[in-house]
């Protein structure tokens, strides 16, 4: 593909940017998952209001 | 002229090839999980020691990834407040000793050699995000400085540490999606992700002032949260107070610093472009500087759990800096940098001596500690020593910061907040006082602790060591201030200051 | 009176982030400086020098191939937070004896049937991330998706043998450990790190790296995907 003849390209630095946005999105909701799976191990609820009461 | 080994500056690097192969080289056996971590961390101190010299004899410089040149590719820049990650590897390496013994009985077998993964990556994420010039590559670091973050507070497994990892992870979450966007708007104003491009091109005053205030409201409050300033720090108490006491050490005495030091670079990058008139965005920072160091100080006193407190004196400490980078003043931006730097050491003595006492008594509150200073004198007299240096008094490490930024104040023309710090320094030490009395004078509740003796040398070294750098930093404090004095006076040019 | 607050809430929150975006520079303008400035020099040169036809591949490998080296650290250190958050002692003793959901004959044929594909089609994603749309994120999370199948179609322990405890903790961590290697090869080579080489000579060399880099955050992605899975699963 020469210099001169470029179909016209999208920006390649936003798509990046949200590969990234997407990855660290993923890998929160994985620990957020973890987490809720413990406290629902623990406390037997995911209610935030019950959850609010046994403090 | 010395020639500088060009892979010191892969020093973000270290620990990450570290924390990768904790798992693989560990086995599941905590031993040598934790003498790995330990030799990484001897490795990165070393290279991060190097940088420092550096930077001292030439000033900044930068390494360029990929030998792209700035704007095209990442660079790293090292400057002066990049030396933050001197006092990262220093805390860290004695955190990864201290825990050896100490994460024994307090996590789940298992999850010990994850936890010196999650230490090495929360180091890599900090040493990363203090050294990066680059504005997304900040942003990446600061993810895996935050995500190890949360997993830290939440490892030990009871219910309270996984709600309050829980609180935090939300808190963080959102105050990243903050930076995030703000980010892309500075990139979509600019066209550039480099913040030493991106403040030269927002000077031209092509773009529209609103998305470059937006993206300054966002940046700034997004690290206020992760800074726990006053009033986005309801996360900090409990996240800082459960966590195992290394890790407290290192969330309150490094990770809330990280916040700071991602105000300073976006100073560094709206300063530098003198578009947006920043008075009153200091004036908001000085405002909640001072209600941060009295709010903090203030429920300090009323904690009766020895971590609860010292989690509170966080927040007032962070007000400090945050007040002296508000001032805008020579001095007071000095001193607020120094204090990133001091409040580290300090606080981590006093988190880890907390910790010994918890690790051998069994106890956290004051009143069920009193009495311990017969039965563990060193581990006490480290925590008064550590006192002593936040309340500031002369020759200890915090006094030379908060005089600097008292002095700032007063060269800013606002002397009321110089007596905000008096008076917040006065809260400080009630509360320390009230700790050392009732470690010191008054009769033990529980006698049967008397016996138990000092923790072991592994987690009682560290203790010692860091209390007499407080001591030292005292009597030595004017060299990290004459180092920091070229960063100060160059961001603050474009003021006129 | 909650829900309404929270409405006026939203709306006050969202004035000025579209103000905001109504500022910025005119979305398709060529006076953009998106357009203009660092991805101007990424379209020009980037089949050229960079190893892959593929700009986007190019950008986030080469040019900004140390974000990227951030970024499959980020997906080790979510893999190292579930474990850290999850794992308890006895727990590999533990063997699940809890029975597993009964799953139609049909849905097991069909799975075995398209496993082998999906696998190919993940294989094919990866390997032709620098030419075409796809790249080791991408296919990595196809392979992952298939070892949930096989986990939930045909059972944990298939599922198990197609990740062996021996390798397991390299293989999770094959991302960052590929990309630091390929970015040493590339210190060795034009003195920096993550430099590819930039003489016509070595461009076979330049896209090898790119695809070796794409194959291993593939690898490791779907290791770490897996994994999760696997843990969570468990409870």
């Amino acid at each position: 593909m020469g210099a001169g003849a470029r179909p016209p390209y999208t920006n390649p630095i936003p798509q990046g940017l949200i590969l990234t946005g997407i990855v660290v999105a993923v890998s929160t909701t994985a620990l957020a998952l973890s987490l809720i799976i413990r406290i629902w191990k623990q406390c037997g609820t995911i209610e935030a209001d019950e959850l609010r009461e046994m403090d | 002229m010395v020639s500088w080994p060009q892979w010191l500056s892969l020093v973000a690097l270290v620990p990450l090839v570290g924390a990768v192969t904790t798992p693989a080289v560990s086995r599941g056996r905590s031993r040598v999980a934790a003498l790995w971590a330990l030799g990484v961390m001897t490795v990165t101190s070393f290279a991060a020691l190097m940088l420092i010299l550096r930077v001292a004899r030439e000033g900044p410089f930068s390494y360029p990834f990929g030998g792209w040149k700035s704007p095209i590719g990442i660079e790293f820049r090292f400057d002066e407040f990049s030396a933050s990650i001197g006092i990262v590897c220093l805390v860290g390496w004695l955190a990864v000793l201290y825990s050896q013994r100490y994460v024994e009985h307090a996590l789940e077998e298992p999850r010990i050699p994850y936890y010196y993964t999650l230490l090495l990556l929360n180091f890599t994420g900090m040493i990363g995000f203090a050294v990066t010039g680059d504005l997304f590559n900040l942003f990446v670091f600061m993810e895996i400085l935050s995500l190890s973050s949360y997993a830290l507070v939440a490892i030990s497994g009871e219910r309270t540490a996984e709600m309050a990892g829980f609180k935090y992870l939300i808190m963080g979450a959102i105050s990243s999606l903050m930076v995030l966007f703000s980010i892309g708007l500075l990139y979509a104003s600019t066209g550039s992700l480099n913040m030493a491009d991106i403040s030269s091109r927002i000077g031209d005053g092509a773009v529209g002032p609103i998305p470059l205030a937006m993206a300054l409201a966002g940046l700034t409050v997004g690290f206020m949260v992760k800074a726990a300033l006053f009033p986005l720090h309801i996360w900090l108490p409990d996240a800082h107070a459960i966590a195992p006491s290394p890790v407290s050490a290192i969330l309150s005495g490094l990770v809330v610093k990280t916040g700071l030091i991602g105000i300073l670079r976006v100073y560094q990058i709206y300063y530098g472009a003198k578009v947006l008139d920043l008075s009153s965005l200091n004036t908001m920072l000085v405002w909640l500087g001072a209600i941060s160091i009295v709010m903090g100080a203030f429920f300090a006193i009323f904690q009766e759990d020895i971590k609860m407190m010292l989690a509170y004196s966080t927040i007032s400490n962070i007000g400090y800096i945050v007040m002296g980078f508000g001032l805008a003043s020579p001095y007071s931006v000095i001193g607020g940098s120094v204090h990133i730097f001091n409040h580290a050491l300090i606080k981590a003595t006093l988190f880890l001596a907390a910790g010994c006492l918890i690790h051998k008594t069994g106890y956290r509150t004051l009143y069920d500690l009193r009495g311990v200073g017969k039965a563990m004198p060193l581990t006490t007299a480290a925590l008064s020593v550590g006192a002593i240096s936040i309340v500031g008094i002369p020759p200890t490490a915090g006094f030379l910061c908060k005089w600097y930024i008292a002095l700032g104040a007063f060269e800013a023309g606002q002397p009321f907040f110089g007596v905000a710090l008096i008076f917040g320094a006065l809260f400080i030490f009630v509360y320390y006082i009230r700790m050392v009395n009732s470690f010191y004078f008054r009769q033990p509740v529980h006698p049967e602790f008397l016996e138990v003796g000092e923790a072991p040398a592994s987690m009682l070294a560290p203790v010692l060591i860091l209390a007499s750098l407080c001591l030292v930093m005292g009597i030595l404090g004017r060299i990290p201030l004459s180092f920091i004095e070229p960063a100060a006076h160059r961001l603050l040019a474009p003021l006129g200051g | 009176m909650k829900k309404a607050l929270v409405i006026v809430l939203l709306i006050v929150a969202a004035v000025p982030l579209v103000a905001a975006v109504a500022g910025l520079p005119p979305h398709g303008s060529p006076s953009n400086p998106t357009y203009t400035h660092v991805s101007a020099y990424y379209l020009e040169h980037g089949a050229e020098e960079a190893g892959a036809e593929n700009i986007v591949t190019d950008m986030i490998l080469n040019y900004r191939g140390f974000d990227t080296n951030g970024e499959v650290t980020v997906i080790f250190t979510s893999l190292a937070a579930v474990f850290g958050v999850l794992l308890l002692t006895g727990a590999v003793a533990r063997k699940p004896a809890a029975p597993e959901i009964p799953v139609s004959m049909v849905v097991r044929f069909i799975a075995r049937l398209l496993a082998p594909f999906i696998a190919i089609f993940a294989v094919y994603v990866i390997l032709n991330g620098h030419i075409s749309p796809g790249g080791g994120f991408q296919g990595g999370t196809v392979l992952g998706a298939l070892y949930i199948t096989v986990s939930i179609v045909l059972g944990r322990d298939e599922a198990r043998r197609l990740l062996p405890r021996g390798p397991k903790p390299w293989l999770q961590a094959a991302g960052p450990l590929t990309f630091v290697g390929v970015g040493l090869l590339g210190l060795v080579l034009t003195g920096y790190y993550l430099g590819f080489p930039t003489t016509p000579a070595l461009a076979w060399l330049r896209t090898a790296m790119i695809v070796v880099i794409e194959i291993g955050i593939g690898v490791g992605g779907a290791a770490v995907l897996a994994s999760v899975y696997e843990t969570m699963e468990a409870d």
